[in-house]
């Protein structure tokens, strides 16, 4: 295993893990209701790529999950208050792969 | 064909692990919501009608004709591009797709395009369609029974384009009534694309809220203050037929349609505390009903007749009079609005 995958299989592990506990109430939006801004966060082993408003003071707090759904709506919302960044295939491929266990996972 | 998507490989435990989380899900959730299980979702339902004779409604529109081929001739993958998942679809021989329908557009991705200028792959990617949608007003959804019930679950298999019991009982009026409130539609299937997306736009779903504002004090006293009788069951099943044709640019704002719907939700609020029927079941004249609000030509005199002959059925009544014969008999027939025919 390389340390590429291995960091990639630990991260998904602590995301396995946090995503049982009950997310904690934060003042703002969570869960499926969660900004675009918020996938500017450091998610998995891809570090803060961009301001993520609101959310920077709380992004340890959230889930990697909650960050993909934010970093994927920013499809959506190209000018939701930070500029999109420059292409980022790993991140989203890593956001997939989060996607695809938490389905093996259920 | 190679490009820069990469194959979403699927397993059995996947799977199973996707209609268990999709069973946890709200009835009706956005793409905006959750994205890339809206679009896995959509694209595991376009994938498994596409090439069915009995449920693909696209095949044609994309100048595909599924009775030249013995079997399915569509090749389809789930692919991943970026942050996006979406369907990748081909027909192995076709070297051009023709679709039939400007909005195709909005549809398909721009690298289903080969260097030669030909369209002869399908890269669709559901949250981009559902961001295109949305700029026309309209937001895409997945109903999660609908999904469940057609193509996640491994133990049914049902084609809602055909007429089934298990709407009827789900009351799926219910839904429709809050998908065109909300100006919403599924895109879980072939049917969403053909019948629904293509020349969809919010101001054809907005013609029919006069409609649901009429049908929602009578829903609201036979399905809300008391338990949902067989008998309003049925004519909420016709009146859900009425509503999904409603939602299509086809039949936006269709008269004949308005007709038959209000003179449903009449029947269903006067049947409220009547004996209910003995078991749900549909009578002939549904469909004949149905084919007849489909029909242009129809005059709003045959639709009031097919009407009550619904409704008599409906009440296990007997409704057979061959007009033509009375007719040929020298005799003068006309049909009153009641429903009642004067000889």
């Amino acid at each position: 295993m390389s340390t590429k995958t291995l960091t990639t299989a630990l991260s998904l592990a602590t995301f396995l893990a946090s995503a049982t506990s009950f997310a904690e109430a934060l003042p703002v939006p969570r869960g499926s209701e969660i900004k675009a801004r918020a996938g500017g966060c450091k998610i998995g082993p891809f570090e803060q790529s961009m301001k993520a408003g609101e959310y920077n003071q709380y992004c340890t707090q959230l889930t990697d999950a909650e960050k993909c759904l934010a970093l994927v709506k920013q499809s959506f919302n190209p000018n939701d208050g930070v500029a999109r960044p420059a292409y980022e295939q790993e991140k989203a491929a890593y956001c997939i792969d989060l996607l695809r266990a938490e389905l093996l996972r259920q | 064909m190679s490009g820069p998507w990469k194959k979403f490989e699927l397993s059995e435990e996947l799977l199973a692990g996707l209609e268990k989380k999709t069973a946890r899900k709200e009835e009706i959730f956005s793409f905006r919501s959750d994205p890339l299980l809206a679009a896995l979702i959509s694209c595991l339902g376009l994938q498994f009608e596409l090439g069915k004779p009995d449920q693909d409604r696209i095949s044609f529109l994309l100048g595909v004709d599924l009775s030249k081929y013995e079997g399915n001739p569509w090749r389809t993958e789930i692919v991943t591009l970026g942050d996006q998942i979406g369907l990748r679809a081909w027909v192995p021989g076709l070297k051009e797709f023709r679709p039939m329908h400007e909005d195709f557009r909005f549809l398909f991705h721009p690298l289903s395009i080969s260097q030669e200028g030909n369209l002869d792959q399908l890269l669709l990617f559901p949250n981009l369609v559902a961001e295109a949608y949305r700029a026309k007003g309209i937001e895409l959804v997945v109903v999660r029974d609908w999904a469940l019930s057609a193509f996640l679950s491994r133990e049914k298999n049902l084609n809602y384009q055909k007429t089934n019991k298990q709407e009827i009982e789900e009351n799926i009026a219910l839904t429709q009534v809050r998908l065109m409130r909300n100006r919403q539609l599924a895109l879980t299937g072939t049917h969403d694309i053909a019948d629904h997306l293509l020349g969809g736009h919010a101001a054809g779903l907005e013609l029919s809220h006069p409609l649901l504002d009429e049908l929602a004090p009578v829903y609201n006293k036979a399905f809300t203050d008391t338990k949902a009788t067989r008998r309003s069951l049925v004519l909420s099943y016709l009146i859900a037929v009425v509503l999904d044709d409603l939602a299509q640019p086809q039949w936006y704002a269709s008269e004949a349609h308005l007709r038959v719907a209000r003179r449903a939700c009449r029947h269903l609020q006067a049947s409220l505390g009547a004996e209910d029927i003995a078991q749900i079941f549909l009578p002939q004249a549904f469909h004949e009903l149905v084919t007849a609000f489909r029909n242009r030509s129809s005059t709003s005199m045959e639709l009031d007749a097919l009407s009550a002959k619904f409704e008599l059925e409906l009440q296990g009544g007997v409704f057979k009079v061959n007009c033509s014969t009375i007719r040929q008999a020298g005799y003068e027939v006309s049909l009153q609005p009641s429903g009642f025919i004067r000889v």
